[in-house]
């Protein structure tokens, strides 16, 4: 009778947790097929066959360029950066225990932008070229990342200073994170306002709308690379996370040393919002929302939270981007502004939709 | 003796709390701290597995030093229940699988889940196990956190008021089973308490705190009307009734002259 009971339990965890993995299944084939609608979308219509030959380097010469250096590209880079901010979004709402965080709410983009309006418009690392397209090139594409990587970490160093020796109450940390924004915000403005050249300031302002066309491969390896070890750290913590979800007094009595949890999370959460930033401009909203999406579809769990975000991430950066560039083809819609009109309807439904779905 | 604490002080920033506290638990002893409301016995617990870090003092564990132990050593030793919960909304077995955290390298495995799962049915949760922790009542949510801390496999479980938010069924159920698996598994307990009554019925040790300094530490015998009129400053009448004892307040205007049974 009792074994029969214990049986019964262990086949319900199992099947809860076949569930949730069938969840983050699902979402890495919607990911996989939105990428792959992504790269037959463009301004040069062509066919799936011609752009599946293409990606293999087979067909018109001009089909495989446009394929393979400029759709690819621009699907790596939304894979990267989607991934990337979404997990950013999601580990920063567990260690800060609040929902609200994220790399924009919590002014580390607007840091970063800062970093990069300094390292463009300050140390001339960025310039117009071909100014009637207003195409923006970035000259020295490692001191703009180097500098926005450092203020980003000038503003979460400020938040965690603030929350831990403070001991800050949730709501506090965010409005600190909204101040902090500001605060780099308007020294943004008074940058851009003494610059010297226009011509820069619309190189900044150029830049500050993401885009994920803009990355060079190795800017998108760098992205990449940040993201993976990033998302390993994470998985690796997850127990820890979950813990802190318990709050601090039972995370510490189960063994977890949740200042330096929360230092390393939050650092590496940053370090991708930086390097994203830095690399792609800003695109925002993906950090808040798609975590918070995805816990009303899986739950709370880091075990699953962690991975379905960044495929979350991925799916609504990657549609926005597809929508942004075909809705009024050939016109390209900044991404950032088309992530929130996506997500945004779609968080607001999620949220009246009382309860939501656990599986 | 499996814990001794030793000259134990700890400050707040804005002020001190506790002040040279010391006294040892033994294997299989259930010690209530008794005080009033604020006088640090919520403080003490956390200090004693180094949720908080006392300013000065020592806290051993089978003799080594807290200090020298790494924070998965404490948790390992020490199951720890908070007077306050805020269960992360995960399911029941999950809440309890949280449990085996410091024994878990990269994933749960087949032991941490048959633990997970005995811990469960020792406090007949195994119904609830698929439960979203926000489906739950106050009691049944207590018989969680403590489920976890068994789940732990801890030598002692240090429990903050564990039933204060119980109704009077609940906290002798819950008192019950901690008293039966503590006794089951050779685990000590130490548990605050503010029902004096209950703490009689549970407890074969006792530790008097007042203003953060230890008042008396003994038996039953410490339990006196003087001791609780010193503590809280209330007066009462210990009496003991076949072998048990039971305490009751004394009613200003009124002795218990006319006491009658109902
Ligand atoms: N986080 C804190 N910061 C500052 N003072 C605190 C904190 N927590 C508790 N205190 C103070 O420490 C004293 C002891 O608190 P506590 O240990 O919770 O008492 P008890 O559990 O006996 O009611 C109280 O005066 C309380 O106000
Ligand atoms: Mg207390």
């Amino acid at each position: 009778m009792a074994s029969a009971a214990n049986k019964k339990t262990r086949e319900l965890y199992e099947k809860a947790a076949g569930r949730k993995r069938l969840w983050i299944l699902l979402l890495f084939l919607a990911a996989m097929g939105i990428a792959f609608i992504t790269l037959n979308a463009g301004a040069s219509h062509l066919s799936v066959t011609k752009v599946v030959a293409a990606l293999f380097g087979n067909g018109e010469t001009k089909d495989i360029m446009v394929v393979q250096n400029i759709r690819l590209p621009r699907l790596c880079a939304g894979l990267a950066a989607g991934t990337g901010l979404a997990l950013a979004g999601c580990i920063m709402q567990n260690n800060l225990r609040n929902p609200l965080a994220s790399p924009s709410t919590l002014g580390i983009s607007n840091a970063a932008a800062f970093g990069a309006n300094v390292a463009i418009i300050v140390f001339h690392s960025g310039s117009v070229v071909n100014s009637g397209l207003g195409q923006v090139v970035i000259n020295n594409p490692y001191i703009v990342t180097v500098m926005a990587l450092c203020f980003a970490l000038i503003a979460v160093a400020l938040i965690l200073g603030l929350s831990i020796i403070r001991k800050f109450s949730p709501e506090s940390v965010i409005l600190a994170g909204v101040a902090i924004s500001s605060l780099f915000a308007a020294g943004t403005m008074i940058i851009q306002y003494f610059a010297a050249d226009s011509t820069q300031v619309a190189a900044v302002i150029f830049w500050t709308f993401g885009d994920l066309g803009r990355a060079s491969w190795q800017e998108i390896a760098i992205m990449s690379a940040v993201v993976a070890v990033s998302f390993l750290y994470f998985m690796v913590r997850r127990w820890d996370y979950n813990a802190i979800d318990g709050g601090e007094d039972v995370a510490k009595s189960l063994g977890v040393h949740t200042e330096r949890v929360r230092l390393g999370g939050m650092f590496m959460a940053a370090l991708i919002a930086a390097v994203t930033v830095s690399f792609l401009g800003i695109i925002g909203f993906i950090g808040l929302v798609a975590p918070q999406i995805t816990k009303r579809l899986i739950g709370t769990d880091k075990r699953y939270l962690i991975p379905a975000s960044a495929l979350m991430g991925a799916i609504i950066l990657l549609a926005s981007d597809t929508l942004a560039r075909t809705i009024i083809s050939p016109q390209v819609l900044p991404v950032g502004a088309v992530t929130s009109f996506l997500g945004a309807p779609l968080f607001l439904y999620l949220l009246m939709r009382k309860g939501g779905v656990k599986g | 003796m499996i814990l001794s604490v030793d000259g134990l002080s700890f400050s707040y920033p804005s002020h001190p709390v506790l002040h040279d506290v010391s006294f040892t638990i033994g294997q299989s002893d259930c010690i209530a701290v008794l005080g009033t409301n604020g006088t640090g016995k919520s403080t003490l617990l956390k200090c004693i597995n180094r949720i908080l870090k006392p300013k000065a003092g020592a806290v051993l564990i089978d003799g080594k030093s807290c200090d020298a132990l790494s924070r998965l050593d404490i948790a390992k030793n020490i199951g720890y229940v908070s007077q306050y919960q805020s269960l992360p909304k995960i399911t029941v077995f999950d809440s309890v699988l949280l449990g085996r955290k410091p024994y878990i390298k990269w994933d749960a495995g087949e032991k941490d889940l048959t633990i997970v799962n005995n811990a469960l049915k020792e406090l007949e949760l195994l119904d609830y196990a698929m439960r979203y922790t926000d489906e739950l009542s106050g009691g049944e949510l207590q018989k969680v956190v403590i489920a976890r801390a068994i789940a732990q496999e801890p030598k002692l479980f240090l429990l903050d008021e564990p039933t204060s938010s119980l109704d009077i069924k609940n906290q002798l159920d819950t008192i019950s089973v901690i008293k039966t698996v503590a006794r089951k598994r050779g685990i000590a307990v130490i548990v605050t308490m503010h029902d004096i009554n209950l703490a009689l019925r549970f407890a074969n040790r006792f530790i008097l705190m007042k203003n953060g300094r230890i008042f008396g530490v003994g038996g039953k015998e410490i339990i006196t009307a003087k001791s609780i009129e010193e503590i809280y400053g209330v007066k009462a009448t210990v009496y003991e009734i076949d072998g048990s004892m039971i305490m009751i307040p004394k009613n200003h205007e009124a002795e218990f002259s006319a006491r009658k049974e109902v």
